[in-house]
């Protein structure tokens, strides 16, 4: 075992075993109560919104890579884009999603082509549905921006891992009076989004975007181990301020291990 | 059906050799986690000429279907000309510096100036007392700028304090509690692709 890393692979291990039992649980029809998600709920009223104005809705991730750090946040924003790209169909609304990096690219094409068929309208999807732009941040920025009040979107979905881009692009919506809908785990953009956006999906919201749409076992299990997990840690955070008060390090030993 | 069911076996074993490879010192794990790792390298090139090929694919459609001739010209012409003056850039060095210093450079500082735009237009939207989280939103923004600017100093010493404990406490608090979940968020969610899963990445429910 590499050294300092014990304590996080049991923790890996004990994870598994409780999303495994979890998810067994929830299929035999114990019950998981989910908090309301106002930014999730907001994505129908969205596309109803560009129903009724004829109008398309724009989503993007970011310019992150789905390769490193913030790959998760970008498969959590597809999660999302797959939602939405699924009642655009249903509602025979245009969705354009741009992407900035190449790695994201063909996820994302089949993200949406899959959504389309899903709503019995696989021969709806166009390729202008999925655009790859620039994997540099500012060109990309410009572009979407460029994208955004050439097709004069009625809604904007940004989730995934934003940088610098992420007011300019907001802002850009709202000035357009697009209903806008963001998301993010990056901290530095966090609160800009909340300033810019109607509905922000803050951190973890955007992870349990998956169980809170589709509703199935498997993502609401995962949820309820999420949840359980996060009071182990202030637990732990707890228990272990104490213990470091009265100068006992046992905890603080443990993790390091 | 192999389509999808092979791209999930690939993505599940090639994750688990590089986090096994996290964990456990096993020789020779380390080479094919590191052989794994410099793939992505060769196919994230790969997928670059197809990110190309849907730009070009796009723009022509947009130039048959809704005439927007000028603006895909200008488009494809400048990635077909910085295209070539890369690939060649020992050829067309002098070329090349000045694409890049003198156009590409100064667009992307232009593009970026737009964000003190977009933070005066956002904070001007969001920073009203509307509600009881946007009045909060206002207090702490003029605390912040008060706390920030000389001035607060000299209307009361303790403003440059109250914003350094606004700053350090509730605020670091909040945003460690947030890391904290997310940190967790994106554990599931990297366990759910290991585990095959999550499949919509791959066009699978």
């Amino acid at each position: 075992m590499q050294k300092g890393r014990v304590t996080p692979f049991l923790a890996f291990i004990l994870f598994t075993i409780a999303i495994y039992y979890s998810m067994a649980a929830i299929r035999r029809g114990a019950k998981y109560p989910l908090r309301r998600i106002t930014a999730l709920e907001a994505i129908r009223e969205a596309v109803g919104r560009a129903t009724e104005l004829g109008r398309p809705v724009f989503f993007s991730a970011g310019t992150g890579d789905v390769v490193g750090a913030e790959g998760m946040q970008v498969l959590a924003g597809l999660d999302i884009l797959s939602y939405a790209a699924e009642l655009c169909a249903q509602y025979n609304v245009r969705v354009i999603s741009t992407v900035s990096n190449q790695n994201v690219q063909a996820i994302t094409e089949e993200v949406v082509k899959s959504a389309y068929s899903r709503a019995g309208r696989p021969d709806a999807y166009q390729p202008e549905m999925v655009q790859f732009l620039s994997p540099t941040q500012m060109a990309y920025t410009a572009a979407s921006i460029a994208i955004m009040r050439r097709e004069n979107i009625a809604a904007s979905i940004l989730v995934g891992p934003f940088f610098g881009e992420a007011l300019i692009m907001a802002e850009a919506a709202a000035e357009l009076g697009a209903i806008g809908i963001a998301g993010t785990a990056r901290m530095s953009q966090l609160p800009l989004f909340v300033a810019a956006c109607d509905y922000t999906l803050i951190g973890e919201e955007m992870f349990a975007g998956s169980a809170y749409l589709s509703g199935d076992p498997v993502s609401v299990g995962n949820l309820a181990v999420q949840d359980i997990t996060k009071m182990v840690a202030v637990i732990l955070i707890l228990l272990g301020s104490l213990l470091q008060t009265v100068s006992i390090p046992i905890l603080k030993d443990l993790l390091k291990r | 059906m192999t389509k999808r069911v092979v791209p999930l076996w690939i993505a599940t074993i090639a994750g688990a050799i590089i986090m096994l490879d996290y964990f456990v010192a096993i020789p020779g794990l380390s080479n094919i986690a590191k052989e794994i790792q410099s793939w992505t390298v060769l196919i994230s090139a790969f997928l670059l000429g197809i990110g190309m090929m849907n730009l070009l694919v796009v723009n022509i459609r947009g130039m048959r279907n809704k005439g927007d001739t000028l603006d895909a010209v200008v488009l494809i012409g400048a990635m077909v000309v910085m295209f070539v003056v890369t690939l060649f850039n020992k050829q067309f060095d002098a070329a090349y510096r000045w694409l890049f210093y003198e156009i590409y450079a100064p667009l992307g500082t232009a593009v970026f100036s737009l964000l003190m735009y977009s933070m005066a237009s956002a904070a001007f939207r969001a920073i009203t007392a509307k509600s009881l989280e946007s009045t909060v939103f206002l207090i702490a923004a003029i605390v912040s700028m008060l706390g920030v600017a000389p001035v607060g100093e000299v209307i009361s010493r303790q403003i440059p304090t109250f914003y350094q404990w606004l700053l350090t406490v509730p605020n670091m608090a909040a945003q460690r509690g947030i890391t904290i979940a997310a940190a967790v968020g994106a554990m599931a969610v990297s366990l759910r692709v290991l585990l095959g899963i999550e499949r919509r990445y791959i066009g699978m429910e």
